[in-house]
């Protein structure tokens, strides 16, 4: 298969994890080298606590390890894939302690986002950070806070849009309105970046 | 649902927010290889997993990645090695793990991997051997994790106290330099009085040194400073008063020069000003005069010196040219 070099090459490819699936291990360190910030950084705020947050990514790793044979480019990046699966297993950590959602605030006024907005546009200036950091943490910026609120409860609350909406003590149809029209905006602020990402996978 | 609906729903679905129910009634429909539907979930899918770069990133705990690798290098060894390798490679199994230098990278040798392997599926022993390895790779990391903990909040309190000494340091500097200033001014200005006291009793050397010399000499003795006002910006005088004999004795400098059918008058201010005497001045603009008679010390108020026509005015009626008190 022959891969374009994707533009940022601390993304990792299609490649490197067919190297895992065949069991090289320096492919896997680097795999874990490009992606284990981000991971942690997200499971880190699905379950809002440190040694939890590392004890997951260890199993996350430890799967990944074990079923990249599984991952198929048809359905999506390795980075993708990643963030599905250890998202999907921070999520069902904090179904079992029964504290889903808790780490999203319902309150608009510190809603997490603006907070975490905020700490990434400092980073982009202090440290430099990836041109991709700074188009997503921008693209939530410019969304109404209602919408970039459900659509957070919803990825890193692990909320149905009905819990949403309850929580949130608004009509069902307004919450789904919310999520769609901020979903939509997000695709299209962040079209280069997926585009990008198909582009790995051709 | 129908496929308007569907499509509308797809966002909700590439987030996994949809109802069970819902949920399915989608996946069915994409089951079916709608293409449209197809291409709209992997564009919603893109963007999903996009969301997490908006967050900081966030390192993980640096032992979590030796970890993983001590875990994962067990497992491919196991599956891949076989027992021939067991009786060449034990001994340099043995000696990796615990050797300080290379234990971060053991896992990574294949010749290790190899004999771990070998290992395990060698004996049950060679097995606890292996979890020990792993058990002491973790353990020794979590150490070294402490160890760098406590080491980082150790310099992070050498660095507070350090900031904090180059603050008083700076504080200190600030102080010394104010005072080094302020000691200059004073010395400056005692020079420039025993200058003018060396000037006076020179100067002065029949009648009234006597006085100069005792009023000078005596502990009671106050002094007043007066300054040239903007008549006279650079003239300056001294009085000196001896509490117990109400004498004095005044030095002026820098004074203009006196216009004909003109005189300076010294005056004493207590309630109102009563005059002590007049005075001119010589070619270097000097003028110096014995006083007698003050008022009482504690009564004075200020010294000034006015311009008055010759012989003196009983009130002060001309410009004041010097003024101050003790």
């Amino acid at each position: 298969m022959d891969v374009p070099t994707p533009k940022n090459s601390s993304i990792p490819g299609p490649d490197l994890l067919a190297r895992v699936a065949k069991g090289d291990q320096e492919a896997f360190e680097q795999l874990y080298e490009q992606s284990s910030a981000l991971l942690y950084a997200l499971v880190m705020r699905i379950v809002g606590n440190q040694d939890e947050a590392a004890e997951l990514l260890q199993e996350v790793y430890l799967e990944a390890w074990r079923k990249a044979s599984n991952y198929d480019v048809a359905r999506g990046t390795p980075m993708a894939w990643l963030v599905t699966l250890a998202r999907s297993r921070a999520l069902d950590r904090i179904r079992a302690l029964g504290s889903r959602g808790k780490g999203v605030t319902a309150s608009l006024d510190d809603t997490p986002a603006a907070g975490l907005v905020a700490t990434n546009s400092d980073a982009v200036e202090m440290r430099a950070a990836t041109e991709r950091q700074a188009l997503v943490g921008m693209a939530l910026k410019r969304l109404p806070p209602v919408q970039r609120q459900a659509i957070e409860l919803a990825f890193y609350g692990g909320l149905t849009h009905m819990e949403i909406a309850e929580r949130l003590q608004t009509p069902l149809g307004t919450i789904k309105t919310r999520i769609r029209l901020g979903m939509e905006k997000l695709r299209d602020s962040l079209r280069s970046l997926w585009e990008e990402e198909l582009d790995i996978l051709e | 649902m129908d496929h308007e609906q569907l499509e509308e729903s797809l966002s909700l679905y590439a987030l996994g927010t949809l109802e069970p129910e819902s949920a399915r009634e989608v996946h069915a429909h994409l089951a079916t290889g709608c293409p449209r539907c197809s291409a709209l979930l992997r564009e919603y899918q893109g963007t999903a997993t996009m969301l997490p770069y908006a967050l900081a990133p966030h390192a993980p705990p640096a032992n979590l990645k030796s970890r993983i690798m001590a875990a994962i290098s067990g497992w491919s060894a196991s599956a891949t090695t076989a027992p021939a390798a067991l009786p060449t490679a034990k001994p340099e199994a043995r000696r990796y793990p615990f050797s300080s230098q290379t234990s971060r990278t053991w896992w990574s040798s294949p010749a290790l991997a190899a004999a771990l392997g070998g290992l395990l599926v060698g004996t049950g022993a060679s097995l606890y051997y292996l979890y020990d390895t792993i058990e002491a790779e973790r353990a020794s990391s979590v150490g070294n994790q402490l160890a760098l903990t406590k080491a980082n909040s150790k310099i992070a309190d050498l660095e507070r106290q350090v900031e904090e000494r180059q603050k008083s340091l700076a504080k200190a500097t600030t102080e010394l330099n104010r005072a080094i200033q302020a000691l200059g001014t004073t010395h400056a200005l005692l020079a420039k009085r025993e200058e003018q006291i060396e000037i006076l009793q020179a100067s002065r050397p029949g009648k009234g040194t006597e006085d100069i010399a005792y009023i000078l000499a005596s502990p009671t003795t106050k002094m007043a400073d007066l300054h040239g006002t903007d008549m006279a910006k650079d003239a300056y005088a001294l009085v000196f008063v001896e509490p117990e004999t109400r004498r004095g004795f005044f030095y002026a400098n820098n004074l203009p020069e006196l216009p004909a059918g003109k005189t300076y008058q010294l005056w004493v201010i207590t309630d109102k000003p009563v005059s002590v005497g007049v005075f001119a001045i010589d070619r270097g603009r000097k003028g110096r005069m014995m006083m007698r008679d003050i008022p009482a010390i504690a009564n004075i108020k200020q010294f000034a010196v006015s311009l008055e026509p010759a012989g003196g005015r009983p009130q002060p009626s001309g410009s004041i040219y010097l003024a101050g008190s003790m």
